[in-house]
């Protein structure tokens, strides 16, 4: 039998000197995991299967979306309302009969995820928030699982490597050696609430895509104990190299059963629940003299509101704004409702049963939503 | 020597900044840069991120030299 890698398919790869045949068979045989198949997933998933990568796993538990289009390539209008991985494993099967698919329609946690990435050679971060990250960071260490990760936010993105040394027996770094430890929930806003350009996880994605091809075939050097950052403003790629974090040893969790103790979904606050309204609830407060809501987006965010009275106080400075807040009922809302959750779970915190403080579920997305749903 | 120092801010934190350059006078170790930020951008004391210093991310205060290229970088979970 003909080898696949030296076939038409694969050609112009293998034509490459420090590519070849033996990084084609390497590629063939790799085992690959892409945990979100979003904005970074994509390009990820159409590379490393149109490259031939032998098998690739996906891990992805959402729906498509009409705003997902414009920046995750893989889905296309009727595609809307199914399975991310249910649509993504039919595109790439065509794409390329050689790799192996295996749909995970599932939120990775601390449950399933040392298993899942068990069975695989390189773990990519295509996620999109905090608590997954450092779930998998964490789960990749203990594993000691090579992670490809990358972010993004607005008109820039990270890549880096993780859990790779650069020599036999040199230290290996990984995302807690950066940030070691997980935001405040709403202390960075996410693509829905900061935006997105379309075309830049393609970019980011795509560099990503390269470094797990690295890594397989041994080309070239990789993002080791590095972390590149892409502007796509000014075109500016930077790398920075870093060192191992003093505290380490502290945060990461040491074997399995440390691993099963840690909290990763801080993002749901104890009780968080209390403090959020829906926009019909929202709307009755809206007619309620004595009550004061409050726009915690930072200045420049859009849409503007012109439909009701209300104050603007940033999320980063509402502890220096105290005194601004007199009334005794007040309503936050943000984009999306993470921030104004936050920003009701801080003031109930400061002021006890002085003021009810409340949070529009969903955000301000929701509430335009609804009365444009009423308007047609 | 020059009297002014430029930072480089990356992501987020350039709605607190309002530049993806800013201006500070000119200070000998990065312990006296965020101190000035801080004063300059009290909202920049919440907020996580990574120092660099010539390409190079620090753990500690770190000198800071005429020619010497800092930078800010926060962490970005977009996916």
């Amino acid at each position: 039998m003909e080898r696949k890698s030296s076939g038409e398919r694969y050609n112009r790869q293998v034509v490459l000197k420090q590519f070849g045949e033996a990084g084609q068979d390497a590629l063939l045989q790799a085992k690959v995991l892409v945990i979100g198949a979003g904005g970074l997933g994509c390009p990820v998933l159409q590379y490393l299967t149109a490259a031939g990568t032998g098998s690739i796993g996906i891990v992805d538990d959402d729906l498509v979306s009409l705003s997902n289009l414009p920046r995750q390539v893989l889905y296309d209008t009727h595609d809307i309302g199914k399975s991310k991985t249910a649509v993504a494993a039919a595109k790439l099967r065509l794409m390329n009969p050689d790799t192996q698919v295996v749909e995970y329609p599932i939120r990775l946690d601390k449950t399933n995820c040392l298993d899942i990435i068990s069975g695989y050679d390189i773990i990519v971060d295509c996620t999109d928030n905090f608590a997954s990250r450092y779930l998998i960071n964490d789960a990749c260490v203990i594993k000691e699982k090579p992670l490809v990760y990358a972010a993004v936010s607005g008109f820039q993105g990270q890549v880096a490597v993780f859990n790779v040394s650069r020599k036999e027996r040199q230290w290996k770094g990984n995302y807690r050696d950066l940030f070691p430890e997980q935001p405040a929930p709403g202390e960075v806003m996410n693509c829905a609430e900061a935006g997105v350009l379309g075309v830049l996880p393609g970019i980011i994605g795509s560099i990503q895509a390269c470094e797990v091809i690295k890594l397989i075939t041994g080309m070239g050097g990789s993002l080791v104990n590095q972390l590149l950052t892409y502007n796509a403003i000014d075109n500016q790629v930077s790398v920075f190299a870093y060192s191992p974090n003093k505290h380490r040893g502290a945060i990461i969790p040491r074997n399995e059963n440390d691993f099963h103790q840690m909290n990763y979904e801080q993002e749901c606050f104890t009780g968080g629940a209390l403090f959020e309204i829906d926009v019909k609830t929202f709307d009755v407060l809206l007619l309620q003299p004595d009550t004061l809501f409050i726009d915690v987006r930072e200045g420049h965010e859009l849409p503007l509101i012109t439909e009701f009275e209300y104050a603007r106080i940033p999320l980063g400075e509402l502890k220096q704004k105290w005194n601004e807040l007199s009334k005794g009922t007040i309503i936050f809302f943000c984009q999306s409702g993470t921030r104004s959750l936050q920003a009701a779970t801080l003031t109930a915190e400061h002021f006890g049963n002085t003021h009810q403080c409340y949070s529009l579920q969903g955000g301000i997305v929701s509430w335009k939503k609804m009365h444009e749903k009423q308007l047609t | 020597m020059e009297t002014k120092m430029n930072i480089m801010v990356f992501g987020q934190l350039e709605d607190i900044t309002g530049s993806p350059v800013v201006s500070i006078n000119r200070v000998t170790d990065t312990e006296l840069m965020l101190k000035s930020l801080y004063d300059q951008y009290p909202v920049l004391e919440q907020k996580q991120f990574l120092v660099a210093v010539d390409r190079k991310i620090i753990n500690g205060k770190t000198e800071i030299g005429e020619q010497t290229q800092v930078a800010l970088l926060p962490p970005f979970s977009g996916g």
